[in-house]
């Protein structure tokens, strides 16, 4: 395989060891959604700071939605 | 300029894809566009220093303690056995990850079935 499949290969286990982790703890983010949120650290994001991002962002959609069926 | 454009870019995916079950969140362009900006605001006013590697392994062996004391030796054995296998791949952001991954964790001993 050359270097940069073998790098892909990777980084795509890391990524299935971290899903895996984020199962455990029961963190309910899908695999893509755990992709963009590791890009994001890796472009130096704040963890913390996106964590409560997560948060806000499923409780505003979760508002939005509940206010639609209403 | 592009690091800006990159942080923007995967801001709009990180709202797509945590507000997919909202349809008037992603329908709506103007509350979405709205939701986005707010976010990446909050994203980008908040610096921070590395995240302290020592303290993120204390919390997971402590999680992993918790996990046995309340009689889930499979979640136990199934974190361990993960935070393991992710040394064989280190990354210098492994920390900041596992760090994310703490905070969204929402009561894994009582809720977690490791059959889904």
């Amino acid at each position: 395989m050359p270097p940069d499949t073998d790098k892909r290969a990777a980084a795509q286990q890391a990524v299935d060891v971290l899903h895996e982790i984020g199962t455990i703890l029961n963190c309910q983010l899908d695999r893509r959604a755990l992709s963009i949120c590791i890009s994001l650290i890796e472009r130096g994001v704040n963890p913390e700071a996106l964590a409560t991002v997560v948060k806000e962002l499923r409780q505003e959609a979760q508002q939005v939605e509940q206010g639609r069926q209403s | 300029m592009a690091f800006a454009a990159q942080l923007g870019t995967l801001t709009e995916e990180l709202v797509e894809a945590l507000t997919q079950s909202s349809s008037q969140l992603r329908t709506a362009p103007k509350i979405f566009k709205a939701t986005c900006d707010a976010t990446l605001k909050s994203l980008r006013s908040q610096q921070y220093l590395r995240t302290n590697q020592f303290e993120v392994e204390h919390n997971f062996n402590g999680l992993e303690e918790r996990f046995r004391v309340n009689h889930r030796d499979d979640l136990a054995d199934a974190l361990r056995e993960r935070v393991n296998a992710l040394q064989q791949h280190s990354s210098k952001w492994h920390p900041e990850i596992l760090l994310l991954l703490l905070e969204l964790s929402d009561q894994p001993t009582l809720k977690t079935r490791l059959s889904d």
